[in-house]
């Protein structure tokens, strides 16, 4: 739904800066409040409507109050009816993020017959019928802005996670977040974390036992497109680092970026040797 | 003449006041009245419209109630011999009231429905349930959310003279004349009447107990010409805040069927509908009501239960039970929810545990806080679990009872049933709300190369304060307003008659090439306050617009049809004024000059349009 200042409809619109209706107010104020722990939002929208024929269009179930949502970056666009004269909308987590724009109005849920809304300019003379869904009131367009709240900086986009779905001896990984999180049976996880908590060595073989296939997982999946995962948050980061190494997420050679994205892990692997030849 | 008979009492039974059909609502009566009456109407729902239920309080002349002598007559026999202290105050109540000049009457009309569909002398119609029966079903939908046994005797609870007029039209047959019927039941206690023994229950009506089924013999305020039904009760004892009482007990039940636009109300001049439901729930106005009626818990619930079928955080899960149907589950996990589940049945609130099915369903150990509905699915799959549902329910609607299966083998298959339910519901919660179980750690020797922040890590603001709270909250600011007027310089792609959508990039870089390209002088004309309007007894093609150029000279205006996200050109075929060239209008215009004209499209447009003018070449203007 594209709604301009400029848009002219074939009826008569209450809007602040169109004459069509005189003497009447169309206003609204809308609040929100976001969680900033799962990127929630939750709008609320008050609405002041002072021509008494739409109201009562409103209040007779003819026509309903709500706002139009578009968010260019989740790709939400939506006609969310709210309560009248306020109401309120909580969204799926990750569902707005970014610039949001909402559009106010008030649209025709029956045909109206006879539509003649009192004060309408004259050249709008004589009553009209109006079909379903047409508009009838629209305040301006208000944007809040959903931002992702500040991590501490060189948070990592990986994180390993204990689960008995997964199979002894095997792991799998979970993009679907907004962590990248993979997922292993609770002993290969207790081994991992001793791993990782170990010496140099032992850490560079994790790196090429774990690290590696990880990232070749996630570089597969990233070749049929970022869109999917545009609402998580590790997508930006790893975006940038492919970037960087120059990774083309579109054709990756999937061993070979790996290799380059954890900067060569199997150069490290000769401190293991290193470490064998010392003792 | 309609007039009042009561049935003969020739077994010389003694009957009081503590009927226990009224005595179950005497507690609550006007919550009762509200809930069990608006249950009625939206089993009756007919066509796609809500249902729709008014409340109002009317004052009748005592004139004008048909039966005011006699049933007086009645109330002084009845008085005569009161068995105790309570019978007789209640009794010369009821003798004050119906003596008065000005008899309150609560009408209680529903629209969108059936109607009490007859033959009127059918013992099986629904007329003759809600009217003549005790304790029968006759709601032609099984699935509905009562039966009108036990519910229809709330109408009573509110009558000091315990009289309730039923008045209805329905249509006979799937397409049939419109049938009109009116009759009333009353109910005070066994007594002499002359030598005549007589029963507490009498009937307003024809002879021989039968409807009245003539308009014209009925007061005007009984008549009804509207398919539905009027439920009037005479004599109504109007408390301090009753209205109220009735909206609480509406939107606490009734919230979900409302919001789905299944049904509205309208009590004493307050609308329960779709649009308001959720501002009602939330008005500080109706929290004082619950306050005042020990109902706040009731209101919190209500809310909760509003926000989980509504939010799109909460998931719905779809529960299937062997040889039943479908469930639908809604649940939100959320902080400070309470971890229960609601069930609810045709959008209206029962009850939140099948307890007498050892299943006390409440607080599923080991999860985070959540809130649930529990509902029959809403397609065919759900009818049977909808109609189990209602035969396990209580007259209270607070439990599920199995024992009201009175057939063991189906008791024993409904209680496997719902043990199955349970078990589904509890698996799907605990996997959902499951608490943080499993350990996890993120992997920093990572972050060096994929980290949030990116690679150049800053410095964490010192003088930065840390919010404790993990809700911020804001108000959305107002964009800029872009000028209400038509003038082609707002640089959207505008899609000729006949291009696919796809050809969309090649028309906006097109465009933009032609703007930029565009001979010397060639400039865009402002069109202020432009105005559009079908003219009266025209077809869709026709379209007359206004508007005010800021400008003078001969110009070309496109009108494009204002599409879901670019506009379309319209094609125009002619005009009242200036000529048609390619589809679009050409036409001297004078800076300021309000002007006018007749447009007609090549194609049927209703839509809201987008005019897009500009000035001409100069070669232009000598052809």
């Amino acid at each position: 739904m594209k709604i301009t200042e400029s848009t002219s409809y074939p009826h008569p619109v209450l809007a602040p800066w169109s004459d069509d209706i005189g003497n009447a107010r169309f206003d609204t104020r809308i609040v929100f409040q976001l969680d900033e722990g799962c990127n929630q939002v939750t709008l609320r929208c008050d609405a002041v409507l002072d021509h008494p024929d739409i109201r009562a269009l409103i209040e007779t179930g003819s026509a309903t109050f709500g706002c139009f949502i578009k968010c260019p970056e989740t790709g939400m666009r939506r006609l969310q009816p709210l309560g009248f004269p306020s109401g309120s909308q909580q969204f799926a987590a990750g569902a707005l993020l970014g610039r949001v724009q909402l559009r106010p109005m008030v649209w025709s849920t029956r045909r109206i017959t006879g539509y003649e809304p009192a004060g309408a300019h004259a050249e709008f003379a004589g009553a009209m019928d109006v079909e379903t869904g047409q508009i009838l009131a629209l305040d301006d367009e208000q944007v809040i802005e959903v931002t992702r709240p500040p991590l501490p900086p060189l948070e990592s986009i990986f994180r390993i996670e204990s689960s008995d779905e997964v199979p002894g001896g095997e792991f799998e990984i979970d993009t679907a977040d907004d962590r990248i999180t993979i997922l292993m049976p609770n002993a290969t996880y207790q081994l991992v974390q001793e791993l990782r908590s170990a010496d140099e060595s032992t850490r560079a073989a994790l790196m090429n036992a774990l690290y590696v296939p990880v990232i070749m997982e996630v570089l597969d999946q990233l070749r049929d497109g970022e869109d999917e995962f545009e609402q998580y948050r590790w997508l930006h980061p790893f975006r940038a680092r492919c970037e960087l190494a120059g990774v083309d997420t579109a054709r990756p050679s999937l061993l070979n970026d790996a290799q380059k994205l954890l900067q060569q892990p199997f150069a490290s692997l000769g401190q293991l040797t290193g470490q064998g030849d010392d003792e | 003449m309609p007039k009042i008979q009561f049935l003969k009492n020739e077994a010389n039974k003694v009957e009081g006041l503590a009927y226990a059909g009224f005595e179950t609502f005497r507690g609550s009566p006007y919550t009762s009245c509200a809930r069990e009456t608006g249950q009625n109407s939206r089993d009756a729902a007919s066509g796609s419209l809500p249902v729709q239920v008014a409340f109002n309080l009317r004052k009748i002349p005592r004139s004008q109630i048909p039966f005011a002598d006699q049933l007086q007559h009645s109330i002084d026999c009845c008085l005569r011999a009161p068995r105790d202290d309570k019978t007789g105050a209640h009794l010369e109540r009821a003798r004050a009231r119906i003596a008065a000049p000005v008899i309150r009457v609560l009408e209680i009309a529903d629209l969108n429905t059936t109607g009490l569909t007859g033959p009127v002398d059918d013992e099986n119609s629904v007329f003759a349930a809600l009217v003549k029966g005790d304790g029968v079903t006759s709601k032609s939908d099984p699935t509905s959310a009562g039966s009108y046994g036990i519910g229809k005797n709330a109408a009573y609870a509110v009558s000091d003279l315990q009289t309730v007029i039923y008045s209805t039209c329905y249509r006979e047959g799937k397409a049939g004349r419109t049938r009109f019927a009116a009759q009333g039941r009353l109910r005070l206690i066994s007594h002499t009447d002359g030598n005549r023994k007589l029963s507490a229950e009498g009937y307003w009506g024809n002879d021989g107990f039968t409807p009245v089924t003539s308009v014209s013999e009925v007061p005007g305020w009984v008549a009804r010409d509207r398919i539905g039904t009027s439920i009037f009760s005479v004599g109504f004892r109007e408390q301090d805040r009753w209205a109220d009482r009735m909206r609480l007990s509406l939107a606490t039940n009734f919230f979900l069927a409302i919001r789905r636009n299944e049904i509205e109300f309208l009590v004493d001049g307050v609308r329960l509908n779709q649009s308001s439901i959720e501002g009602i729930l939330e008005s500080p106005a109706l929290a004082g009501i619950a306050a005042a009626s020990d109902e706040t818990a009731t209101l919190e619930r209500a809310r909760r239960l509003m926000l989980c079928t509504g939010s799109d955080a909460a998931s719905r899960h779809r529960i299937s039970v062997r040889g039943l149907g479908d469930f639908e589950l809604h649940l939100l996990v959320a902080e400070n929810m309470p971890r229960e589940i609601h069930i609810l049945r045709n959008g209206i609130y029962i009850c939140d545990n099948f307890a007498r099915f050892g299943l006390p369903m409440r607080a599923f150990r080991g999860t985070k806080e959540y809130i649930a509905v529990l509902e029959p699915a809403r397609s065919e799959m759900g009818k049977k679990p909808s109609q189990l549902l209602k035969q396990l329910e209580n007259p209270a609607h607070d439990a599920f009872e199995p024992e009201r299966i009175v057939d063991p083998a189906a008791q024993k298959t409904a209680r496997q049933q719902i043990k199955e339910l349970v078990s589904s519901v509890r698996e799907i919660i605990r996997t959902a709300a499951r608490m943080e179980e499993i350990e996890h750690s993120h992997l920093d020797e990572l972050s060096h190369l994929f980290a949030f922040g990116g690679a150049s890590p800053k410095t964490p603001d010192a003088g930065a304060e840390a919010d404790p709270d993990r809700f911020r909250y804001g108000e959305a600011r107002r964009s800029d307003r872009r000028r209400a007027s038509a003038g082609g310089t707002r640089g959207q792609a505008r899609m000729r008659p006949g291009d696919e959508p796809g050809q969309k990039d090649r028309k906006k870089g097109q465009k933009t090439a032609r703007s930029s390209n565009r001979p010397a002088g060639v400039r865009n004309v402002a069109l202020d306050q432009v105005r559009s309007k079908v003219p009266q007894g025209a077809d869709e093609r026709s379209r007359t617009i206004f508007f005010t150029p800021d400008a003078s000279g001969t110009v070309e205006i496109a009108v494009s049809a204002s599409g879901l996200s670019e506009d379309v050109e319209l094609a125009l075929a002619g005009a009242s004024a200036g000529t048609v060239i390619n589809g679009r209008l050409r036409a001297a215009l004078v800076k300021g000059v309000r002007t006018a004209v007749d447009v007609t499209f090549s194609e049927p447009f209703a839509g809201p349009i987008e005019l897009d003018a500009h000035t001409l070449p100069v070669a232009a203007h000598e052809v």
